[in-house]
């Protein structure tokens, strides 16, 4: 009694209480949420729109696996919220008119690996797959999403083997109707898995949450724990959420949207939108996206709603954002958002930029931007955008970087003009294996078909070759030395341009920039040097180490970066050179001053990478970078 | 020369083209008749290689079992878009060891499954039966730490083997993969 009574009010609600609407708050917290849920917390705390729903938390979980089911407590809890959830959708469990469907997935403290353990469409029965089928005005997708709830519910749910559950599928023969297969598949978990699945949504549900739950004791979490290092007496929440559907017609929508341009880091939302037409679609860029400026045309509403989104978005983050978005009958939701990936240049001009608006501190543009990154950002790019004369046509953005060379429309070709001496452009309407050695041979890479995850895309970036993917149609003459791109005749010698960070083809005759030219940059160069003054030993100065190891990258002729190592306690001269006999040389315009460190201390790889202090060098040496003008 | 063994030897290097000669089997009569020729990185079909490879795979075509090949590939179609989707993940979002173990172990599922498929091929084209080994080779490689067995496009990766088993199902089966809108 003693204890009960000295606890907080927040400790007392923890012990009582197992389930958090999003809209509970609580954001942060992820030792209760997990990872997943606190994330959605946070975001339903912004005033986002995000589908409703709660988290059945970790404690939960973790009494679940002691105890062998689910608390009545948790049971009842659930229950509760599942009702909130009807109410404030509007929606109904196994309404035969209108359901509401929900998914269930993990959201453990740490991130796991998992990303097929998603529970979707929760809630599906042999009434509302018609309901949906209704809604949508689409068949064919409602049994699809059926299809999908029953075999995420054999194998993660039911234990099924994927071997089973496959071989149940395929005995069906080649172009069974979806809903002869998802009988198959229930019928299979009805004798593989332990009896039929529920017909009534709530004890779909909570059995979902279970098998959340015990995924957590799953021989690829122990195996990650283990990895990580992490205690097997944690345990993952399960997190339930209204779906929403972007294919429920013209005023529907699924899209991906950056609060800034992520190839150029310019001030203006960014992103694809795809209607009538669900959130995988876009990712996977294999449909014709169209740029998020239409939506303030076709849908203004929503569009205002994505824009203010998209600024508390980023107020919060205070970094460039990645927004996945749906639109369900005109209405906006947000489902998930995270710091967004982008072009090494684009980081160093948003870090830039966020200094500028007093965002962020010099510090923390400094300590934003990677080594990688900034290595990224020094190779040349097209600075500026194409006038609209020079493209030929616009794709996606598959592979970053810029390319200019001469077209081909053969792989053999490619590779004899390239063994010539000549920079080739590949261009190909799709592509096959076969066209890989065309790929090595080349310098940039252009499909007509496909998108960002198409096997072209992931070939080009699995060789640091700029591509453009999906431009459109491809016409290949049969001689293979012309070809019609996208409405444009192309002949093979041809100049052209490859823009992997913007997505287009362009006539080969736009100039490449140097970054030293770019101000941000430049700025960006001059505050790394200024702040480079730091001790040896110190973790965070061997990660400066290599940023100023990197700005060796931006020299031009105006500009010479001095790195300067000086020990007080000195190093003989003739000690120096023989330590410093067998390195490489530096990059040219790179001044090292005299006073360097022993041999193993010191690792120039033709240009300078990294400069490696060892821990328990003497405490006052200093390293230096200075920017001058030559 | 037989006919079998031709046919093998030009699909072979119709789908692939890359790596060390030994790879595509005896080339030699291939090379000589001039329906392939030897690149510094692989083997290549001549303009005639690709006639008479056409020639060989529709007769090839009338000796299977298509339907229950096609059967096998609605099966991989489903799992097609994750793989690409993980290989895209990996190489985009970071390659550190953690994000290494992560695609390795989210791979390893989704591969677990296509492995029924893929089998069950086999039985009808047994050279399908090379895939599985190849995947599981490439995973083990990237398990053991070495990343580049994911997606590098110049050894046998996960993606490059999955981009063969994807090409070899299209020409067994004459789907046209701009047509099927599988890219």
């Amino acid at each position: 009694m003693a204890a009960t009574s000295g606890m907080t009010v927040a400790a007392r609600e923890s012990a009582t209480r197992f389930v958090f609407a999003f809209a509970d708050g609580g954001a942060g917290d992820t030792a209760i949420l997990g990872g997943k849920g606190a994330g959605l917390a946070h975001m339903t705390s912004l005033g986002l729109p995000v589908p409703p729903g709660f988290v059945v938390s970790c404690r939960a979980g973790r009494d679940y696996l002691l105890a062998g089911q689910l608390a009545p407590a948790t049971t009842y809890e659930i229950e509760a919220h599942l009702g909130q959830l009807e109410t404030a959708i509007g929606r109904r469990l196994g309404d035969p008119a209108s359901p509401l469907l929900v998914s269930v997935r993990s959201g453990a403290p740490i991130s796991m690996p998992g990303m097929m353990d998603t529970i979707l469409n929760v809630g599906l029965n042999a009434e509302t797959v018609n309901a949906l089928a209704r809604e949508t005005e689409n068949d064919d997708f409602a049994w699809a999403c059926y299809e999908r709830f029953a075999e995420t519910y054999a194998r993660v749910v039911r234990g099924v083997s994927p071997g089973e559950i496959e071989d149940c599928m395929m005995d069906l023969g080649d172009g069974a109707a979806r809903s002869e297969i998802v009988a198959a598949l229930l019928a299979l978990i009805y004798e593989r898995g332990g009896g039929p699945v529920p017909e009534e949504p709530r004890d779909q549900i909570l059995e979902a949450v279970a098998a959340v739950f015990r995924s957590w004791e799953s021989p690829r979490a122990n195996a990650y724990r283990r990895f990580r290092g992490i205690p097997d007496e944690l345990c993952t929440a399960a997190t339930v959420q209204t779906m929403v559907f972007g294919n429920r017609g013209e005023t529907s929508a699924s899209g991906v949207a950056f609060t800034r341009d992520p190839s150029s880091g310019s001030r203006e939302p960014f992103g694809d939108v795809l209607f009538n037409a669900q959130g995988e679609d876009v990712v996977a860029g294999e449909h014709d996206a169209e740029p998020l400026s239409v939506l303030a045309e076709r849908l203004p509403l929503a569009d205002e709603q994505l824009r203010e989104a998209l600024r508390s978005i980023e107020a919060d983050s205070r970094d460039l954002c990645e927004v996945e978005f749906t639109i369900e009958d005109g209405v906006l939701w947000v489902l998930q958002t995270r710091v967004g990936l982008r072009s090494g240049r684009a980081a160093v001009r948003v870090a830039v930029a966020l200094v500028d608006e007093g965002q962020i501190t010099v510090e923390q543009a400094i300590d934003r931007i990677t080594p990688a990154q900034l290595e990224a950002a020094a190779a040349p790019a097209f600075a500026t955008e194409a006038r609209p004369d020079e493209v030929i046509a616009r794709g996606l953005a598959a592979s970053p970087g810029a390319a200019v060379g001469r077209a081909a429309f053969d792989p053999g070709r490619a590779t004899e003009l390239a063994a010539e001496g000549t920079d080739v452009i590949l261009v190909r309407s799709t592509t096959s294996p076969s066209d890989v050695a065309g790929f090595i041979a080349a310098k940039g890479i252009v499909t007509g078909r496909g998108g960002r995850t198409s096997h072209a895309a992931v070939v080009a970036r699995g060789m640091n070759r700029p591509a453009v993917c999906g431009i459109g149609e491809v016409l290949i003459s049969d001689d293979r030395r012309s070809a019609d791109v996208a409405g444009v005749r192309v002949r093979e010698g041809d100049l052209l341009a490859v823009d992997g960070d913007r997505g287009l083809l362009l006539r080969g005759t736009h100039e490449l920039d140097q970054p030293a030219n770019d101000p941000a940059v430049r700025r960006f160069v001059a505050w790394c040097a200024e702040r480079a003054q730091v001790t040896a030993g110190d973790r965070r100065s061997l990660e400066e180490l290599r940023v100023i190891g990197t700005l060796a990258d931006f020299q031009t002729s105006e500009t010479s970066v001095t790195l300067e190592l000086s020990d007080p306690e000195g190093i003989p001269p003739a000690e120096l050179a023989k330590a410093l006999s067998g390195h490489a040389g530096p990059a040219p315009g790179l001044r090292i001053s005299r006073n360097w460190l022993r041999a193993a201390d010191v690792r120039l790889r033709g240009r300078v990478r990294a400069v490696d202090v060892p821990e328990g060098a003497p405490s006052g040496l200093l390293l230096r970078a200075t920017l001058e003008q030559a | 020369m037989q006919l079998d063994s031709e046919f093998e030897t030009l699909h072979l290097v119709r789908i692939r083209s890359l790596g060390p000669v030994e790879t595509f089997g005896d080339v030699t009569a291939l090379v000589e008749s001039g329906l392939i020729t030897v690149t510094p990185r692989g083997c290549m079909l001549t303009p005639a290689g690709f006639e008479r490879h056409e020639e060989l795979l529709v007769q090839w075509r009338e000796t299977i079992d298509g339907a229950v090949l096609a059967t096998t590939y609605e099966r991989f179609l489903v799992v097609n878009q994750p793989v690409k989707d993980l290989c895209s993940r990996w190489q985009v979002e970071g390659q550190d060891d953690e994000a290494l173990f992560m695609t390795v172990e989210d791979l390893s599922e989704i591969l677990d499954r296509a492995g029924s498929g893929l089998r069950r091929a086999a039985e009808v084209v047994p050279r399908f039966g090379t895939y599985p080994r190849r995947l599981n080779g490439a995973l083990e490689a990237a398990r053991e730490g070495d990343g580049r067995f994911i997606t590098d496009p110049r050894v046998d990766s996960i993606h490059s083997v999955w981009f063969e088993c994807h090409e070899d199902y299209l020409l067994s089966l004459g789907r046209d993969r701009e047509a099927e809108g599988s890219f």
